[in-house]
């Protein structure tokens, strides 16, 4: 899988988990440095829910202490495309 | 009173007559009901013997972005549309109040039932079908917690739990928070959501509902001789309170004053008011003294009155040996039917409007007045008076009785 579909992928996911109404999801993928709690409203809860998406969507299993470190939505799809290779 | 004076200059609700204020009390004045027969998804085969309810005037959906119809149970949905109302009719923009100055007080009867129940189903399909939001959507100080963080009020944010005194009481405690120079400005009310079969079974099991399901128009009828219970309702109702010189160096209008508050409980049943009254009468005695007011001074009452046969013949005498036969009552319960945890607050803005315009709404489904009740209970329309002062009446489950006093 390319970086290019993870980040694609996560574009999806973030906005099923953070509130964002469907009729209004973009498909633009959001840049690297988008804080994911502050810009994209991911708090830790929504946070529980994008995991349990990935691995759905994956295939692969998330690491909690990971999760918590992840700052901007770049991070997020480092860690995703990590847990690919 | 001892403290500041605290004035109303704020109001939003939504309710079974409409989704505004506006609407709420035009509805009392022209004597529409809100109860009518459950639709919506209503289960049937629990063998249910009650099938009737005063359901919101409009659903929330209109009124709130997807992602609080996803994660506010519906009572903090109806909490927030009724607190952005108020604070919108307030006139309090930005930087008006300092967030260190400004607290909220909601209550709920109940608590957020709905979530509750549909995260029960989900569990059934596994632990992992469970919203991780699921505990702030159903913890019962969430509808006080919600709108706490969207105004950012910083100076407390409370959710006083007096089953169906909830509302009153998070008025009360929002005159205390002013008085004692805790807040400057209080966003202050109920909201309650629960008109589900299990709820409605444990009232039902309690003996405490009408159940007149072929004729839900006239089934909330308080005072009437022929009352046979309550009907459930759900709604929410939010006052701005505000110290007063506050409110006017800000140019705010305002609504009326709460002058006078009285708390206390019956310590007599769980469920069952003090037959003698004496809890109740003790609670009134309170608010007027606490308003520097008297009996006679208090030209109209907004009875609790929720159509049960016991608990309005003895708020009845209430009002008679408290108050006096020369009030203009009125029982707002007959339009809305029992809103729980919102009553006390929906009906405090239904008495301070009436302080406003001297207008008292007629009591609906009153057509044969209970002897028992020898009361000037308002009927069929609207009654004009001149009014300074009035009284409203909140009782709870658990022996808590919460008198407010409002005053031009």
């Amino acid at each position: 899988m390319t970086r290019d579909e993870v980040e694609r992928g996560l574009t999806e996911i973030v906005q099923q988990v953070n509130g964002t109404d469907p009729a209004l999801a973009t498909t633009t993928i959001f840049a690297a440095d988008t804080s994911l709690y502050d810009e994209l409203n991911v708090d830790s809860l929504a946070m529980v829910e994008l995991a349990e998406a990935v691995e759905e969507r994956y295939g692969v299993t998330t690491n909690e202490d990971h999760l918590h470190e992840l700052k901007t939505f770049g991070d997020a799809v480092d860690y995703v495309d990590s847990l690919l290779r | 009173m001892s403290g500041a004076d605290v004035v109303a200059t704020g109001l939003g609700a939504t309710t079974p007559l409409g989704d505004d204020v506006a609407t709420t009390w035009q509805g009392l004045l022209d004597g529409r009901g809100g109860v009518s027969t459950i639709t919506a998804d209503w289960p049937t085969g629990y063998d249910l013997p009650v099938s009737i309810a005063a359901q919101l005037a409009v659903e929330p959906a209109g009124k709130l972005k997807y992602s609080e119809l996803k994660w506010l149970d519906r009572c903090e949905q109806l909490a927030m549309i009724a607190a952005r109302e108020a604070w919108s009719d307030a006139g309090l923009g930005a930087g008006a109040v300092d967030p260190r100055r400004l607290a909220v007080v909601i209550g709920t009867g109940i608590g957020c039932v709905h979530t509750l129940l549909s995260q029960h189903e989900a569990l059934k399909s596994g632990y992992r079908s469970v919203m991780p939001q699921f505990i702030p959507m159903v913890m019962p100080n969430g509808p006080a917690a919600h709108v706490g963080l969207e105004l950012g009020a910083r100076a407390g944010v409370h959710a006083p739990m007096s089953a169906c005194a909830s509302g009153a009481e998070a008025l009360a405690w929002a005159a205390h928070l002013i008085r004692s120079d805790i807040a400057d400005v209080v966003v202050a009310g109920g909201a309650e959501s629960c008109i589900s079969p299990v709820i409605m079974a444990g009232f039902a099991r309690a003996g405490a509902m009408c159940t007149r399901n072929d004729d839900p128009a006239s089934a909330s009828r308080p005072f009437d001789i022929y009352r046979s219970g309550f009907v459930l309702g759900e709604g929410a109702g939010v006052m701005i309170l505000e110290r007063a010189d506050f409110a006017v160096a800000r140019g705010a209008r305002v609504y009326g004053r709460l002058a006078g508050v009285g708390v206390n409980n019956d310590a007599h049943h769980i469920t069952a008011p003090t037959p003698d009254s004496s809890g109740q009468i003790d609670a009134v005695d309170r608010a007027l003294r606490d308003a520097g007011l008297t009996a006679t001074d208090i030209g109209h009452v907004s009875a609790h009155a929720t159509s049960t046969r016991i608990g309005d013949a003895i708020e009845a005498a209430t009002i008679m040996r408290a108050i006096g036969d020369h009030a203009v009552v009125t029982a707002p319960k007959g339009a809305l039917g029992h809103l729980l945890g919102a009553s006390g607050a929906v009906e405090a803005i239904a008495t301070v409007l009436s302080v406003r315009h001297g207008l008292v709404p007629p009591t609906l489904n009153l057509h044969r007045v209970d002897p028992a009740v020898p009361l000037d209970v308002v009927s069929g329309k609207p009654r004009e008076i001149v009014l300074d002062a009035a009284v409203t009446q909140s009782f709870g489950f658990g022996g808590h009785n919460i008198v407010l006093v409002f005053t031009s």
